[in-house]
């Protein structure tokens, strides 16, 4: 039993990578996943919780964007605050690229972290909108899985869907 | 499109997506893209592969949540296409898509083409117009209140009309260059006779999911668990549209009479549905469920006449069709004219002008609120353009089809 005078407590995390990050546990509960493996073992708080799914450069993003919406809602609610909470989630988004990305929503999930996850979602949602089939395809390794007649009645459907988005036809 | 072929565009479209950040201006290179991208893909190079199993195994409940919010953001058209190519990317992702999509009766939305085989929402309508051209004799539905003036509202159905020696016909299609009744996009069309007093609707395929078509010249009973996986191309009578003199014979309005065979009278009941199908015949997504609608009443396909045996006719056995007909306008002293309440979607007298409710008896035990409800309106609001409107239980195909006749009436019934 530590006599530790400071006042807040550390949670100890270890990557897959074997990094070991120290955390404060006011973000360590942030994650569900770990959240809810104290609540069942409460003895449990001073050891290393390892995490065999999550790298140590997805995890210090995780941690720095849940630092940062800590200290967001410790402020009063507002407008400004509002705004500045979507400048900083853009920010943290727009800097990635795809991979990081996916990385992250895989960590965030496993975690357990519903606002980042639905924030990252979002972020893919929005990513994939503009682009092409193929694009998104291999954005996600997916194979075009469909017999040629599949392909011949999607290929119909797709005329539909497109015609007259751009009245100069080629 | 030879192999050769498809590997060079994709290599082009591989060069060119690295410049491609915005849909905006480069819509037309966008669109091309996506015309052609439901081609193979080629295999990966090493370089390009992805991340190993962890990606690849990305949780279904994940990738329900991002095509959700897909579905979800672009409710609109042009932007709703992206619902379409979602469903298109591969196998997992199509049923997901349409696991999400509702039908227009349950969210007054148009996402697929089938979603315009499907009725309409109950409370409201959806609202369209119609361009005339009358040097191509084309008709264009678009989903819309009038024109945009940027002139991108999204094309639902057009139709070509064909005259031939005894009757004309109105060839319908998902896409505004191509006709042909071989084609994918062909989906049904109108045929009047000589005297252009009566029209009959002609689906490209029959109204349920669950049909065989009988093989035409007798009338067979089919229960509706049987299932088709294969249907031949034919096309299937679904509902007839007379037009009648006024009594007066004078410049009164005429009167229009629309038999739907493929809607039951039970649809406008209270609890009542109308047929929805969940894809067009060729396509893979056809669902093997029994019908929706009926309420377990046998189905009848039958010949149309012994002169036409390649159209079957699609039939309710025992329960009776619902039949639309035109309200009445009222005489207006003052301006002299005979007058509708078009709520101002329609601004410029017409003959052609007409609102559709559902006849009914007392037997058939419709409420009243039921009857008040315009199932389909039709007006003029400009040079060669028209509002239509439909709800529920007509699907916008139906409407369209019964609009169209609204065009080539003859002096015969004016």
């Amino acid at each position: 039993m530590s006599m530790a005078a400071v006042e807040t407590k550390k949670i100890t995390l270890r990557t897959a990578d074997n990094h070991e990050f120290e955390v404060e546990e006011a973000i360590a509960m942030e994650f569900s996943t770990i959240k809810t493996f104290f609540d069942e073992n409460p003895d449990a708080s001073e050891d290393t919780i390892p995490l065999p799914n999550v790298t140590s450069k997805c995890l210090s993003a995780i941690i720095e964007y849940c630092k940062s919406h800590l200290a967001f809602r410790a402020r009063e609610t507002s407008s400004s605050i509002d705004e500045q909470v979507r400048t900083y989630d853009e920010e943290f988004v727009k800097a990635r690229d795809n991979e990081s990305l996916k990385e992250l929503i895989l960590a965030a999930n496993y975690l357990n972290i519903k606002a980042l996850l639905d924030m990252l979602n979002q972020a893919v949602a929005d990513r994939i909108k503009n682009k092409s089939v193929e694009y998104v395809r291999r954005f996600f390794g997916l194979e075009n899985d469909y017999t040629p007649e599949e392909e011949a009645a999607i290929r119909a459907e797709n005329e539909w869907a497109f015609e007259g988005v751009d009245p100069d036809d080629d | 499109m030879s192999l050769k072929s498809i590997m060079r565009e994709l290599k082009e479209m591989k060069d060119g997506i690295g410049n491609i950040s915005r849909r905006g201006g480069e819509s037309k290179v966008w669109r091309s893209r996506i015309r052609s991208h439901v081609a193979p893909d080629q295999a990966p190079t090493g370089s390009e592969l992805v991340e190993q199993s962890p990606w690849a195994n990305l949780p279904p409940e994940l990738l329900l949540d991002i095509i959700q919010r897909v579905e979800e953001s672009e409710t609109a058209w042009p932007a709703r296409a992206v619902v379409v190519f979602c469903a298109a990317v591969c196998r997992s992702w199509r049923e997901i898509t349409k696991e999400i999509v509702k039908t227009p009766e349950q969210c007054g939305r148009l996402t697929f083409p089938i979603s315009l085989k499907q009725p309409g929402p109950r409370e409201s309508p959806i609202q369209c117009y119609i361009k005339r051209d009358r040097a191509t004799s084309t008709y264009s539905l678009f989903y819309g209140l009038v024109p945009s003036e940027g002139e991108n509202d999204k094309l639902l159905l057009a139709a070509r009309k064909v005259r031939r020696a005894t009757c004309t016909d109105f060839v319908i299609s998902l896409v505004a260059d191509d006709f042909s009744r071989a084609s994918n996009t062909y989906v049904g069309k109108l045929r009047s006779n000589f005297l252009g007093t009566k029209f009959t609707i002609y689906d490209s395929q029959p109204p349920c999911d669950s049909i065989i078509p009988s093989t035409t010249r007798s009338s067979r009973r089919f229960h509706s668990k049987q299932v088709s996986p294969r249907l031949p191309a034919c096309n299937y009578s679904i509902g007839t549209i007379t037009y009648e003199l006024n009594v007066l014979r004078t410049r009164g309005p005429r009167r229009m009479h629309c038999i739907v065979h493929s809607i039951p009278i039970s649809a406008i009941q209270e609890g009542g549905t109308a047929p929805t199908p969940s894809a067009f015949p060729q396509s893979f997504d056809e669902q093997l469920s029994p019908l929706t609608s009926s309420k377990g009443k046998e189905l009848v396909i039958g010949a149309s006449s012994p002169s036409l045996p390649a159209t079957p006719v699609f039939s309710l056995g025992s329960g009776e069709p619902l039949t639309l007909k035109n309200k009445a306008p009222r005489w207006h002293e003052q301006l002299q004219c005979w007058c509708l309440n078009f709520k101002g979607r329609v601004t410029v007298a017409s003959v052609k002008n007409f609102q559709l409710v559902a006849a009914v008896e007392p037997s058939h035990n419709v409420s009243p609120e039921e009857q008040e409800k315009v199932i389909l309106q039709f007006g003029k609001i400009g040079k060669d353009i028209f509002t239509m409107d439909y709800r529920y239980p007509l699907s916008a195909f139906q409407a369209f089809a019964i609009c169209l006749s609204s065009f080539d009436t003859k002096p015969a019934c004016e």
